[in-house]
């Protein structure tokens, strides 16, 4: 991966890489910030990352901390609760993508669908609004709503149903945090889709309506074609990150009753990890989760690849 | 005007009424918010149910966060960090994406990879912590643009926006004798002006919400950003052990500092809004 | 004019410093035997740590008169000391660092002591900025709440971050010895288990300053009701039934809920086990409690298995709140405030005065009136308390090891342990931020008081340090401004009676290892307990599975946990 494919067979490798700086040059030239910004910020850093075979403490220094090797792993994977953690985030957060992915990508066809611009400008704006504001607040709402008498069960109650305690039901809980994200974000993630659909060339629209093809086939045979590398690419990073789903919408959403199905291992590290400042089982527990996501991101990228043609790299 | 089936009839209407249903449940947040900002807060908190007046109408609250110490300033500084920030992260990122966007670029795989490597793999925060004060960034309001110039997703955006640019365009500009200087700042960076607004906006709403790094690597209280001044304005009020010996603020107050922190920022949204819905427009007229 | 009062004011604290000295010396001669012998235990320690973070000259020998007072100004020229320390929320209304606070300023006027702040934004842990402090090595001359540090005060020493304040208090601490000398224990309290005193602890040494938690009954319900605040369990039974089933609300609905919680562990059914002789509420020592000098984590007591079965009857019965387990702060309040809640728990020194504050101004009903209720007397015959507050805290202030004045740095903080420097931390300066009845009580003037646009304490943390950071001592006079409803103040009396004897004490000390050990140990243990509490009281989880469920636990170490905590203990007792 590391080396370009050899062009020319003879030419050494120093002189090929010569070579390629110099046909190239700028190209590396307005790739300079980058490499600069990723290697001084994100890889510089990445020497704290071996806490995690340690046993940290800020006054020691990450050096002169003791080497234990993989004890903080094995704390993790022999804690009573591995499994169950494991399982809840895949849960948690695979439902997140099946049913939190798609809304975004529907809402854009639909509002793709919408001739009067008024109305659309209308409805994009205003469904982007919750996304500014802030969980503890959104959350606030979501529980308000959801408590005996709340707004949700004011509707059961109308139906004449029994009063459902659906913050104290772990049944309820990935349906609640799945809905009130796909509620706060779903505004605000159609607007690259939106921006995709718009760079579609015109022509291709008028060539198929001369051929006779109606709306849902437009859709279906230039819209969606047409910004299939946008979700594409999305969609490898959002599997990438599979299990590094953020610990605060759970915190501010799970109760005692509801952690059977609602803790997630950052909810766990936290707790545990950051409240309590044990570092190095915080890092450990995030090496785990990074390997998991590396793995998982490299397969997408693969089957992307070899399905569509193209992927990240 | 195309004969419309009567499927699409059908279509249409639903989708006008889901739309609208969609509509009012993602403005019901805000409103709330508005509505809890101009309550008192005695009848907010024995408040039930959906709030569509002010219980109990009162200005206390914004006068409160107007008065607040490190608004104002906190407004000048997160503007300064807005502006500066996004123009430098679009400028880096556009520069970075073109290079890797191009076929005949053989050493794009290879950055790709160590770039994508670094949003799953990271040293955690104190020895970013410490890198940060080596550069001579602690304590500086450029802690909070230059260690997060780029964010790797928009970067990948840009990408897959650049590289669905037509080849075609590149190569007669090649045989013109134009470099790939030229190329990128005069051919693809206005081609991809809809993903480039998207990406601004992107960048604009991050800086202006970002408050955690500004948490840490800030010292001096004034040049604290609004949001980390509405973050602790909401942490005092977070009243979570309901009878601490912290007497509340009036509850409107976290409210009130969320529309005054959040509105401006909203009303940038409608201006950029034009440069993805014009190559619809464009359509339409042709149409 | 000014330099007039400035002279007065001089020569008052001058004379106040007079008085208390003598009144200290006299003290310290009747404790010098105590002291002597508590000395002699922790010499070992001393000589055997005594290390080179520790200026030479002050491993003075021992002398059995301890630290000579001083008197203010602490040094002759100005010297400016830097510190680490929050800006509390109801300080940063007003002010954006402490250096504008009134009291602040005062005290540099007298000490001739500027304090530089620090203040971490109150938006991230302060655990996370002093760990970044400590990690970028600029560390502040005093840091408070070192005591968030994830490392533990011996590391930070032996580690050179912080230094040992042992033998400087010996030297320079005369105020803070003499709590030492007046409060057996306190120096045990404060001392870690290597024998180090690492900070200025802030402390409640007022008795009344320790009791303002307690259950809080609707006291007009019950008079409605006619009935008298329960004593016994029997009796809670019948004044929750009689919530329940006597419409107290008067709205013919039985829609009252007659105990509500809120999943906040500190507030929630946890606090009942009081009823039953044990502490269950893991956020008080990890759920233990202290049964003939043994550690007893709430699974082993002996009432458990009556207090899960009686709450799964309460739950059932409905004398519980349904929600108990979700009820967020803002949703509980909203019971109490909408006529609905009878009795929950509660601390009265703030937050049941906003609720009575709300509820007058909202409905202007009279008759709105929460009370406190004592600890019941259990079947045993006694009432306990498990959680009233110790004088010592756990927190305080340490001095760093590259302080450059180390004695303007530790006298700044002693003199705050003066009754003088007590008085002037929380009420400021005699005159301007406060007056002296006739009966020789301190009160708050109208500057304080009336302040425009602030609430009493938003002017007291303007103005003065009651109540908030940097302060040392939780002064009675605060207390008594802050609690301004004659409810409140009925909490002391309510609940002092009740027997200590089985409550954990808070300042439990761990070695690096065991402290460790005991976290990774209690980390599952506690989800474990908790969701197991949940599931009994609900009836999720059936009563027959309580067996079951200590075994799980047993299995999860929990002896080992409480055999770390028990060997703590012992040495506590020890000490």
């Amino acid at each position: 991966m590391a080396t370009p494919k050899p062009t020319v067979r003879k030419k050494s490798l120093g002189k090929r890489i010569l070579k390629d700086l110099a046909t190239n040059k700028y190209n590396y030239l307005l790739l300079l910030p980058a490499i600069l910004y990723y290697v001084v910020f994100h890889y510089f850093p990445m020497y704290g990352a071996q806490i995690a075979f340690r046993d940290f403490y800020i006054t020691k220094g990450i050096l002169g901390s003791k080497w234990v090797g993989w004890k903080h792993f094995q704390t993790f994977f022999n804690s009573f609760y591995f499994g169950r953690l494991v399982r809840n985030t895949v849960l948690l957060s695979g439902y997140n993508i099946i049913f939190g992915f798609p809304a975004p990508i529907i809402l854009a066809l639909l509002l793709n669908e919408v001739r009067n611009q008024a109305f659309k400008r209308t409805v994009q704006t205003v469904t982007y609004l919750p996304h500014f504001i802030s969980l503890v607040v959104s959350c606030g709402i979501v529980i308000s709503f959801c408590r005996l008498n709340g707004l949700f069960n004011d509707i059961v109650a109308f139906f004449g149903k029994e009063r459902i305690l659906f913050l104290e039901k772990k049944e309820y809980f990935r349906t609640i945090y799945i809905a009130s994200g796909i509620w706060q974000e779903v505004g605000w993630g159609s607007i690259i889709y939106l921006s995709a659909i718009s760079a579609i060339d015109m022509q291709l629209y008028e060539a198929a309506r001369i051929d006779g093809a109606n709306r849902f086939q437009e859709a279906f045979h230039i819209t969606i074609p047409g910004i299939l590398p946008t979700i594409v690419i999305l969609l490898i990073l959002r599997v990438g990150r599979l299990m590094s789903l953020g610990y605060e919408k759970v915190l501010l959403l799970y109760n005692d009753s509801t952690r059977e199905t609602a803790d997630i291992i950052s909810t766990y590290v936290y707790t545990r990890g950051i409240q309590k400042g044990e570092y190095s089982f915080a890092a450990a527990v995030d090496l785990f989760n990074s390997v998991i996501n590396m793995v998982l991101l490299l397969s997408v990228n693969w089957i992307s690849k070899k399905v569509q043609g193209s992927g990240l790299f | 005007m195309i004969k419309r089936s009567k499927g699409e009839i059908a279509f249409n209407i639903f989708n006008i009424l889901f739309l609208t249903f969609l509509s009012i449940i993602c403005l019901y947040p805000i409103y709330h918010v508005l509505m809890a900002s101009l309550s008192e807060s005695g009848p907010l908190l024995a408040h039930q149910g959906l709030l569509l007046w002010p219980a109990g109408f009162s200005w206390s609250s914004y006068r409160v966060i107007m008065n607040y110490p490190g608004i104002w300033t906190g407004y000048g500084n997160t503007l300064f960090i807005v502006l500066f920030g996004t123009c430098f992260s679009l400028l880096i990122t556009t520069m970075a994406a073109y290079p890797l966007s191009r076929q005949g670029f053989p050493a794009r795989n290879f950055f790709m990879l160590a770039i994508t490597f670094t949003m799953i793999f990271n040293g955690g925060l104190i020895p970013r912590f410490l890198v940060i004060r080596d550069v001579g960034l602690y304590d500086s309001i450029f802690s909070l643009i230059i260690p997060v110039t780029i964010n790797t997703t928009n970067l990948i955006i840009v990408r897959t926006a650049f590289a669905a640019i037509p080849p075609s365009l590149e190569e007669s500009a090649k045989i013109d004798g134009a470099n790939d200087l030229i190329i990128y700042a005069r051919i693809i960076v206005p081609l991809a002006k809809a993903t480039l607004a998207v990406i601004a906006l992107y960048y604009g709403v991050a800086y202006w919400n970002s408050w955690f790094t500004a948490s840490i690597y800030l010292r001096t209280r004034t040049k604290f950003p609004l949001q980390l001044i509405l973050r602790e304005i909401l942490i005092a009020n977070d009243n979570n052990q309901a009878g601490t010996d912290t007497e509340l603020m009036s509850e409107g107050i976290k409210y009130a500092a969320i529309i005054v922190s959040t509105i401006p920022i909203l009303c940038v949204y409608p201006f950029l809004q034009k440069y993805f819905v014009k190559g619809v427009m464009i359509g339409a007229v042709k149409e | 004019m000014k330099n007039m009062k400035r002279i007065i004011a001089l020569a008052m604290v001058f004379l106040l410093l007079l008085t208390s000295a003598c009144t200290g010396n006299q003290n310290s001669k009747a404790d010098t035997s105590k002291a002597e012998s508590s000395k002699a235990e922790s010499s070992k320690a001393d000589s055997s740590k005594a290390d080179a973070s520790t200026p030479s000259e002050t491993s003075t020998p021992e002398e059995p008169t301890g630290p000579e007072p001083y008197e203010l100004p602490i040094v002759a020229n100005k010297v400016t000391l830097t510190m680490f320390s929050v800006l509390d929320g109801k300080a940063s209304v007003s002010l954006s660092s402490m250096e504008e606070n009134f009291t602040v300023q005062y005290y540099e006027e007298l000490s001739n002591v500027h304090i530089q702040f620090f203040h971490p934004s109150s938006a991230t842990s302060l655990t996370e900025a002093l760990n970044t402090m400590i990690a970028s090595g600029e560390i502040t001359d005093i840091i408070f709440n070192i005591q968030s540090a994830t490392d533990g005060i011996d590391a930070l020493i032996s580690n050179g971050v912080i230094l040992r304040l042992n033998e400087l208090i010996d030297k320079w601490g005369y105020y803070y010895n003499k709590v030492f000398e007046e409060n057996p224990g306190f120096k045990a309290s404060v001392t870690t288990y290597d024998g180090n005193i690492g900070m200025y602890s802030t402390s409640r040494l007022d008795e009344p300053t320790r009791f303002f938690e307690s259950y809080v009954v609707r006291k007009d319900w019950l008079d409605t009701l006619k009935i008298e605040k329960p004593t016994k369990v029997d009796e809670w039974y019948d004044m929750l039934t009689a919530i329940k089933t006597g419409d107290p609300n008067g709205n013919g609905q039985a829609d009252e809920l007659p105990f509500v919680s809120n999943s906040n562990e500190e507030m929630g059914i946890y606090r009942l086990s009081a009823l039953f002789g044990f502490n269950s509420s893991y956020y008080k020592q990890m759920a233990c409690s202290i049964f003939d000098g043994k550690v007893v984590f709430a699974s082993e007591a002996p009432g458990f298995t009556d207090f899960v079965t009686t709450m799964n009857k309460w739950y059932a019965e409905g004398l519980l709140d349904p929600e108990t387990f979700s009820t967020d702060a803002a949703g509980w309040k909203e019971k109490v405030l909408t006529d609905r809640a009878g009795s929950f728990y509660g601390k009265m020194n703030g937050g049941i005065g906003t609720l009575l504050g709300s509820y007058d101004y909202e409905k202007g009903d009279p008759n709105f009136n929460l009370e406190p209720m004592a600890y019941p007397i259990t079947s045993e015959g006694k009432s306990f308390d498990f959680f009233s507050q110790e004088p010592c805290d756990n927190g305080g202030a340490a001095i760093s090891a590259k302080c450059k004045e180390v004695e303007a740095a530790v006298k700044y903080l002693d003199y705050m342990y003066s009754p003088e420097g007590q008085i002037m931390m929380d009420m400021g300066k005699e005159g301007y931020t406060y007056e002296f009845d006739s009966n020789g009580v301190a009160h708050y003037t109208d500057l304080i008081t009336k302040a425009e646009g602030l609430s009493l304490v938003q002017a007291i943390a303007k103005y003065c340090i009651g109540g908030i950071m940097p302060r040392m001592v939780n002064d009675k006079y605060y207390w008594d401004a802050v609690m301004s409803y004659d409810q409140q103040r009925m909490v002391y009396p309510t609940v002092k009676d009740s027997t200590r004897e089985r409550k954990c004490p808070q300042s439990l000390k761990y070695s690096q290892e065991e402290q460790s050990r005991l976290n990774t140990l209690m980390a599952d243990i506690e989800s474990y307990y908790k969701e197991g509490m949940q599931g009994f009281v609900t009836g999720a989880k059936p009563l027959s599975e309580v067996e079951a469920f200590r075994a799980q636990l047993k299995t999860m170490g929990l002896d080992e946990a409480v055999a770390i905590m028990q060997a703590a203990y012992d040495r506590y007792i020890a000490a």
